[in-house]
Formats: structure tokens, C-alpha cells, sequence
């Protein structure tokens, strides 16, 4: 994070400010939209950033708290005919629902067993999902229409850029905000030892609870903001390879960090575009071209094992180590 | 009767795949989440044994057993190896890993078309008439004594054989089995290795049984519930996990809805690790609240 | 004196990277010697120990500085397994036998894969003979012995590898006082009959200077004090400080242990 006051750092804050703002304006509608699926994705990295990077612990349940936000918006619109603003608060309330249910057996362990109850609490979800598709005749997906907030509706590409520019800043600095107050001292100390933390009088289990209760709403909410930006529902959207995306975006990132996830969540965003692009260049492998998801799984299952082998502290670690030392630290 | 059928036989291939889960966990305390996908690579090896080596079953089956042990001694040596020393964590994060480049490779290599190693070999599967009106597929009945033979061995080796000893003291504490001269990591290369070849079988006969796609891995999925419900670091209670969790699924199937079936086994996992999240049979102190 | 058979030379060891165990740290134990190191709680003697008999990756600990001897081979960097292989075994303070496994399992599970069948047997009564009480435990789980019965087995797993050095962690602690006379005797006589050389950590000042030859005593993960057994004994700053004899220019002192950092001679 950049802590220091030199006014080296402020001025590529400056610059990188400028940047992101300035975006839409000199690039291309498809670049746009891969640039506005980065900070869709982003408030998901940074929600799993806070759970594994902090709580120590791994989720395997992103893709299901992307469906459970998404289908909350889909189902309230066709159901109850609800507007976008209730569905956008209630969406992250679902999540924060299934955080608890889900939360509550395995955080009051030591491990790993969130791994485990999210990976039940997707294949529950997907089957909800499915079921709802099915008996409401969806079968093809739910469509959704532009979200109308305050009166104003967000269709264009540079509209929902800064729309969810704007979600994806306001996640940032919330989690920063929690990061450094009283719950994120105590989950730094329950990362690095929860015998410690506990015997310090820390309800570990409860700051465990927390931090996944708080990633579940923020990810929820993202599925609910994802149900409005591609305008359709389908459960075939969330397999789990989606919740191993994530993942990778926090390997690729660096665990522990902010600015990690958002390295990693840009990178995994882009990287199937680059894949893409890659395979129709090299002709000998166009024949695998239906398979293209195949090579996007080889690729990411490479990568991750790359980077938690041979640089566990991920991209932002790569980058800590070639930036010049700072006087200050 | 044919609901008790298949209940034994769904038991018996839950418990011939849980046995792996269990067997890692026990020596390094690490969640294998890539064993539904090194089982399905195992069925693959058998395929490409079938189609590229030797037509015969016999043949073809023992050099795709002894392949598939050593991609699990190779998983291993080669990734698992480095990390430890690392957190569980990363090590649990890599298996993920592991798993999703396996799936990329099967169809790079094979192709996303399902295949039928069973036809390759010649291969029939009559079905079997036992007890009256009940029917069991040839397959199924081998996989019922393969798990048989297999967790007989294991019991066996594990009590008496003086590797079986090893292995368990490693799982009750690593360090001091390293300072009594045991090498840690040829028991984990070990534990991977067996783990990948009892998977491995189980998915050969699914494959020769109903055909072979990536939809295998969730059955390697739906195995963990029932590790975990019997006690991650106990085979006996792998067994009975599996016995569980083939009796609700197999009943909910027939009567309630058939698509629950990829649910329930993770069902019954969340009750239990809400009422008793070591299982039956587990050791209690690993996992005790802190 | 014989010469050194383990040799510490300015060993330093490093937790996580960042913390300090002991610092510069130089030791050797003779061939055939009792060799003792003392020290208050945290002093660093279960570090120094376990710097010898190898850290697992588990542990977050390695040897950062300065290196370890046996017999003229350097063995700080090898693993745990490869050390016991070179003959050093240890007897841990608190995890030292297998729980969950019987009396007899827990020598099996010691001797190293290598030897013959019979090799193994010939050990393992030989153990049964140096601790009978062993010998009718056999089928008994190691988790239900009492502390004494375990310490036996703890000292008979460590001995069936036939090392040539003994670490003893704390050889006392928790044990009746009969029971520590007992495992004394038996450790002394296992030197002479064995030809072992003996490295152990006593928080009881008295009897680690009556059982050994030479001592060290460490403060703060550093040596302050070493010597011969017997001088220490007379010292009387030593006498003061650990073995609860008043200081005849100060007022009465609890008897017992006090913390090293009323200083002690150099």
C-alpha cells in the first residue's frame, strides 16, 4: 500500500487517478467494457482479499454469492416487481444470510473447513437456482432490465464504467477502513496466530464470522450490480470455476493485499481476452478453438501453481521487490 | 431389494474414493481438493492405455492401476512436495490449482466428447440377476470387491505392516517420526500415491461402467461428505460416511427428487460439521474450537 | 578429555525469519562425556537442542548462523531424518512418544527401515531388558502411560536406533522424585554400557551437576557460564543463584530458581 509521503508516490497516484477517469474517452466500447467487468470483479477480489488475506481462510463460495445476489435481483424484479434500489440493498442482505448460515459450522473450527462448507453452500445454491429456472420457466435465463436509480438509468458503456467504477472505489475503502480499525488488528493477529489471538481474550471465531459475513454481502451485492450490467440471469453462469477465478485473482495478486487484489482481479479479468486473441493468432491451435475453455482452465490451474510456489507474496510481492527503497520504511 | 442393491454399490464406490481424502489428510493434515479430478485422470490413463497400448482388460487395467499410482507419487514430488513447510493454506490452494489444470488437460489431450474405454477393451457388462428381482451391472459387483479388497488391505497394512506403522505415526505427530529417522516426505509421495491408485480404480469402473467425461469429478466431490462425516483421518470411518450418505441420497433420489442428488451428500456434510464437525470417528483434538 | 564427538560453532537459530532462539552459541560434548546445559525458561536450551536434532519446515526455524559437528561432519542444514540416520536421537520435552500407538509399535516405528528383522528383535529386547516395566506395557496404547512409564519409552525409542549421541530434553520434569533417581542411574549406566556420548537439558541445576561431566549454562539464548560440573557446583555465585544457598551479603533469597538476570560471572 502506498503509505509513503514522497511526492514520487503521489504523483503516479495522481497519474493513475487520471488514468482510470480518463479511460472512456480514448478507448474502444469492447475495451470499456472489459475495463467495467475489472471493477465488477474487483469488489469481489477485494471482499475475498479481506477473508483470505485477513481471516486466513479459503472460500471457495464467490460463484455462489455472485448467483444468490444475482437471482435476488432477478427474482424480485419478476416476481415482486421490485425496483432497482430495493434490490441492490436486499442483495448483499441475502449474502450476508448465507455468510452466517454457511459460516457459523465451519468458522467455529480451526482449518480449513470453510473450503468445505462453501463448496456445499455452491452446490445448493446452483441447485436452488436451477430449480427456479425450471419451475418458472426460465429455462433460458432471467432477463433483467437497466437498473433506474434516483431517476437516472445506466445503459451506456460509459455509464455503468463509472457506475461500477464507483462501487468497485467505494469497496476499497471500506475494506481499507475495516482493515485498519479495531477488526483488522484482530484479524491480523488471528492470521498469524489464532492461539494467541485467543488467549489475548479475541472471540476468534466471532472476527472469523465477521469478515465472511461482511466478503458475502460485498459479493452479493456484486452479483446483484452483474445481474443488472449483463442485463441476464442464468445459473449456467456460475460454476465453480467462477469461485476459482477469484481465487486466482488473490494468488496472482498477493494475499495480503489491497492493491493485490486489485493487480490480480485485472489480470484474471484480462487474461481470457489475451487467451482468446492468442489462440485465433496461432493457427495450429484454432482447431482447439471449441475448447477454448479448456486452455483458459490449464492456463489459470499453471498460473496459480506458479505463483504459490515460486512467489507466494504474488504480483504485488514482484513489484514491492523491484520498486526503489523508500527512506521512510 | 433394489434399493438395497444400490445402496451397497453406491457405498461401495463413495468409500473406495473416500479412502484417498482420508489417507492424505491423515499423514499431512492437507484437504486434497483435487482427487475428484486426479481420479477422473486416472480413468483417462485407462482409456489411453486401452486405445494406445493393449485392447486386452487385464492388461490394459493393471498398467493404468500402476500408471495412475504414480500420478499421485508425481503430483507429489513434483508441486506438493515444495510447499511443505508452507501453510496448509497454500498447500490446500494448490490442490485447487492441480485439480483445474487437470480438467484443462483432459480435454486438451482427449477432448470434451465422452469416452467409452469399455467398448475399447471389449468389454461386456451383463446384467446380473441377484436376489430375486434385483439387478446388478457385472461393474458394479467388481467394484463392490475391489473396495472390499482394498480397505482390507489397507486395515492390514496400517495395523501390521511396519510401513502401515510408519504411515500412522507421521499422521500423529511428523516432527518426532522425522526425529525417529522416518522420511516424511517418501510417506506423503506414499499416501499420494495409493490415494491417486484407489481413486483411480473406482473412476476405471465408472468409466467402463457408464462412460467416461468430466462429470466424474463430482463424484470425487461427493465423496469428501463422506470422509468427512465418518472422521477425515479415520478409513473405518470413511466407510461408514459413505454408508450414510449412499442411504439418504439413494432414498431421496427414489422418492423425493432425482435431482438431489448432487446435494444431499453435502448436506448431510453441513449438519455435520454443525452437531460434530470431527465425524464418527475422527480424532477430536485437531479440530477442536480454539 | 576425549575429543569432541558433536561440535556447536557460533550457532545462531532464527524463527519465522525474524526472531531470534539463541545467538552464537558454541558447545561440544566429548566422546563418551555427560554434557548439560542449564538455564531459566526460554534460555534457548530445548532451541539448541532441536538446532542439533534438525527442524522440519513445519517449524519456521533454521540454523542461520554457524554450524553443527558430528564427529567432523557438518549436519546443520539436513533434515531431521538424515541426522537420526547419522546417529543422534533425541528425547523431546513434551511430544515424546506416539499416542495413539502401543508400547511396542512406538520401537518398532524407531528403528530404521534398513535393518534385518532380527537386528530389530535383538534391539527391541534389549530395551525390554533395560526397562522391564516396558517389556510387560508392550501391547499397551503409549497415550495411557503415566509420565515416568513414558519417559522410559521415550529413552528406549531413542536408544533402538543405536545413536551415537543422546539428546535428553528435560529429563525430569513431571516425574516423582524416585522415578528421576531411577532414570538417573539407568541413564548413567546406558553411557558406560552403550559407549554414547549425552547432551541434556535440566531445569534442575542440582541434578544436572551431579550427573554430568561439564555444563553450560545459557542465558537469554546466549552461553553465559560453562565449565566443569564439579567447579560450578563450588561456585558460589552458582550456589546462590540456583541451588538456593543464601549469599552471605544478602538478605534470604526464596529457595530455588532465581531468573538469571542478577548476572552471573563470566
Amino acid at each position: 500500500m502506498f503509505k509513503s509521503l514522497s511526492t514520487q508516490s503521489a504523483a503516479l497516484k495522481a497519474a493513475l487517478w487520471l488514468c482510470v477517469i480518463g479511460l472512456p474517452f480514448f478507448a474502444t466500447p469492447a475495451q470499456i467494457d472489459i475495463a467495467s467487468q475489472v471493477w465488477l470483479a474487483a469488489i469481489g477480489a477485494i471482499s475475498l482479499m479481506l477473508l483470505t488475506g485477513y481471516a486466513g481462510q479459503i472460500s471457495l463460495g464467490h460463484s455462489a454469492l455472485l448467483a444468490a445476489g444475482a437471482f435476488s435481483v432477478g427474482i424480485l424484479t419478476k416476481e415482486f416487481s421490485a425496483p432497482p434500489w430495493v434490490c441492490l440493498i436486499l442483495s448483499p442482505v441475502i449474502g450476508a444470510l448465507l455468510g452466517l448460515l454457511f459460516g457459523l459450522p465451519s468458522l467455529r473450527l480451526r482449518g480449513l473447513y470453510l473450503a468445505v462448507s462453501t463448496l456445499a453452500m455452491h452446490v445448493l445454491v446452483v441447485y436452488l437456482g436451477g430449480e427456479y429456472e425450471t419451475k418458472r420457466g426460465y429455462s433460458t435465463g432471467i432477463v433483467v432490465d437497466p437498473p433506474s436509480l434516483l431517476g437516472f438509468t445506466v445503459q451506456t458503456a460509459v455509464q455503468w464504467y463509472f457506475f461500477l467504477l464507483f462501487f468497485a472505489a467505494l469497496a476499497y475503502l471500506l475494506v481499507r477502513n475495516l482493515t485498519v480499525g479495531r477488526a483488522g488488528r484482530a484479524w491480523a493477529l488471528l492470521r498469524t496466530n489464532e492461539t494467541v489471538a485467543s488467549a489475548l481474550g479475541i472471540r476468534v471465531d466471532r472476527y472469523k464470522l465477521l469478515a465472511f459475513v461482511i466478503s458475502s454481502a460485498m459479493t452479493s451485492f456484486a452479483g446483484g450490480l452483474f445481474a443488472y450490467y449483463r442485463g441476464f440471469v442464468s445459473i449456467e453462469a456460475f460454476s465453480i470455476y467462477l469461485s476459482i477465478q477469484y481465487v486466482a485473482m488473490i494468488i496472482v495478486g498477493g494475499m495480503g493485499s489491497l492493491v493485490g487484489a486489485l493487480l490480480g482481479c485485472a489480470f484474471v479479468t484480462i487474461l481470457p481476452y489475451v487467451i482468446e486473441g492468442s489462440m485465433a493468432q496461432l493457427t495450429f491451435l484454432s482447431s482447439q478453438a471449441g475448447a477454448i475453455f479448456a486452455v483458459n482452465y490449464a492456463v489459470f490451474g499453471i498460473l496459480m501453481i506458479a505463483f504459490l510456489i515460486f512467489e507466494p507474496q504474488g504480483l504485488s510481492g514482484l513489484i514491492k521487490r523491484f520498486l526503489p527503497k523508500r527512506s521512510s520504511d | 431389494m433394489q434399493l438395497i442393491v444400490n445402496i451397497v454399490v453406491l457405498t461401495s464406490l463413495y468409500a473406495l474414493v473416500a479412502c484417498g481424502y482420508v489417507l492424505i489428510y491423515r499423514v499431512s493434515r492437507v484437504l486434497n481438493m483435487a482427487h475428484g479430478e486426479l481420479m477422473m485422470l486416472g480413468a483417462y490413463a485407462l482409456f489411453a492405455t486401452a486405445s494406445g497400448i493393449s485392447g486386452n482388460p487385464v492388461i490394459a487395467l493393471l498398467i493404468s492401476a500402476v500408471l495412475s499410482m504414480f500420478i499421485g507419487l508425481a503430483t507429489y514430488q513434483v508441486l506438493m512436495r515444495r510447499l511443505t513447510g508452507s501453510s496448509v493454506l497454500a498447500a490446500v490452494l494448490t490442490t485447487i490449482a492441480i485439480g483445474i489444470l487437470i480438467r484443462g488437460m483432459v480435454v486438451l489431450i482427449w477432448s470434451p466428447q465422452p469416452q467409452y474405454p469399455a467398448r475399447l477393451l471389449g468389454l461386456e457388462n451383463p446384467s446380473l440377476a441377484i436376489f430375486g428381482d434385483a439387478r446388478i451391472s457385472m461393474l458394479s459387483a467388481v467394484l463392490i470387491g475391489v473396495t472390499v479388497l482394498v480397505y482390507s488391505g489397507l486395515f492390514l497394512f496400517l495395523r501390521f505392516g511396519s510401513w502401515g506403522i510408519r504411515l500412522r505415526a507421521v499422521g500423529q505427530n511428523a516432527l518426532l517420526a522425522a526425529q525417529r529417522g522416518i522420511n516424511l516426505h517418501a510417506v506423503f509421495a506414499f499416501a499420494w500415491g495409493i490415494s491417486t491408485f484407489t481413486a483411480s480404480t473406482a473412476g476405471m469402473l465408472v468409466a467402463m461402467d457408464k462412460g467416461l467425461d468430466s462429470t466424474m469429478v463430482m463424484i470425487g466431490l461427493k465423496a469428501f461428505p463422506a470422509a468427512l462425516v465418518g472422521g477425515l483421518d479415520s478409513l473405518f470411518g470413511a466407510i461408514l460416511g459413505a454408508l450414510i450418505i449412499a442411504v439418504i441420497e439413494v432414498l431421496l433420489i427414489q422418492y423425493v427428487d432425482p435431482l438431489l442428488s448432487d446435494v444431499v451428500p453435502f448436506l448431510v456434510l453441513i449438519v455435520m460439521l454443525t452437531i460434530r464437525p470431527w465425524g464418527f470417528f475422527g480424532t477430536r483434538e485437531q479440530l477442536d474450537r480454539v | 578429555m576425549n575429543p569432541p564427538l558433536l561440535e556447536l560453532k557460533g550457532v545462531e537459530v532464527t524463527y519465522q525469519r525474524s526472531i531470534i532462539g539463541i545467538s552464537d552459541v558454541s558447545l561440544s560434548v566429548p566422546a563418551g562425556g555427560i554434557t548439560a546445559i542449564l538455564g531459566t525458561n526460554g534460555a534457548g536450551k530445548t532451541t539448541t537442542l532441536r538446532a542439533i536434532s534438525g527442524f522440519i519446515a513445519l517449524d519456521s526455524a533454521r540454523v542461520s548462523r554457524g554450524s553443527v559437528w558430528l564427529d567432523g561432519e557438518r549436519i546443520d542444514q539436513l533434515a531431521p531424518n538424515e541426522i537420526a540416520g547419522k546417529g543422534v536421537s533425541i528425547v523431546p520435552e513434551r511430544e515424546k512418544v506416539f499416542p495413539n500407538l502401543t508400547v511396542a509399535e512406538n520401537l518398532l516405528v524407531s528403528q530404521s527401515a534398513g535393518i534385518s528383522g532380527t537386528e530389530g528383535l535383538r534391539r527391541t529386547s534389549r530395551v525390554y531388558e533395560m526397562f522391564p516395566r516396558l517389556a510387560q506395557l508392550r501391547t499397551r496404547l503409549a497415550g495411557l502411560l503415566s509420565g515416568g512409564e513414558r519417559q522410559m519409552l521415550a529413552i528406549g525409542s531413542a536408544l533402538i536406533c543405536m545413536p551415537r549421541v543422546l539428546l535428553i530434553d528435560e529429563l525430569s520434569l513431571g516425574l516423582a522424585p524416585v522415578i528421576v533417581e531411577d532414570l538417573t542411574q539407568r541413564i548413567i549406566d546406558i553411557r558406560h554400557e552403550l559407549s554414547i556420548s549425552i547432551l541434556l537439558v535440566e531445569q534442575s541445576v542440582r541434578l544436572a551437576l551431579e550427573m554430568s561431566d561439564y555444563a553450560y549454562i545459557l542465558e537469554n539464548g546466549q552461553v553465559a557460564l560453562h565449565g566443569h560440573s564439579a567447579s560450578l557446583m563450588a561456585n558460589p555465585e552458582i550456589q546462590a543463584l540456583y541451588l538456593g544457598q543464601a549469599r552471605p551479603d544478602s538478605p534470604p533469597q526464596v529457595a530455588g530458581f532465581q531468573p538469571a538476570t542478577q548476572g552471573v560471572n563470566r
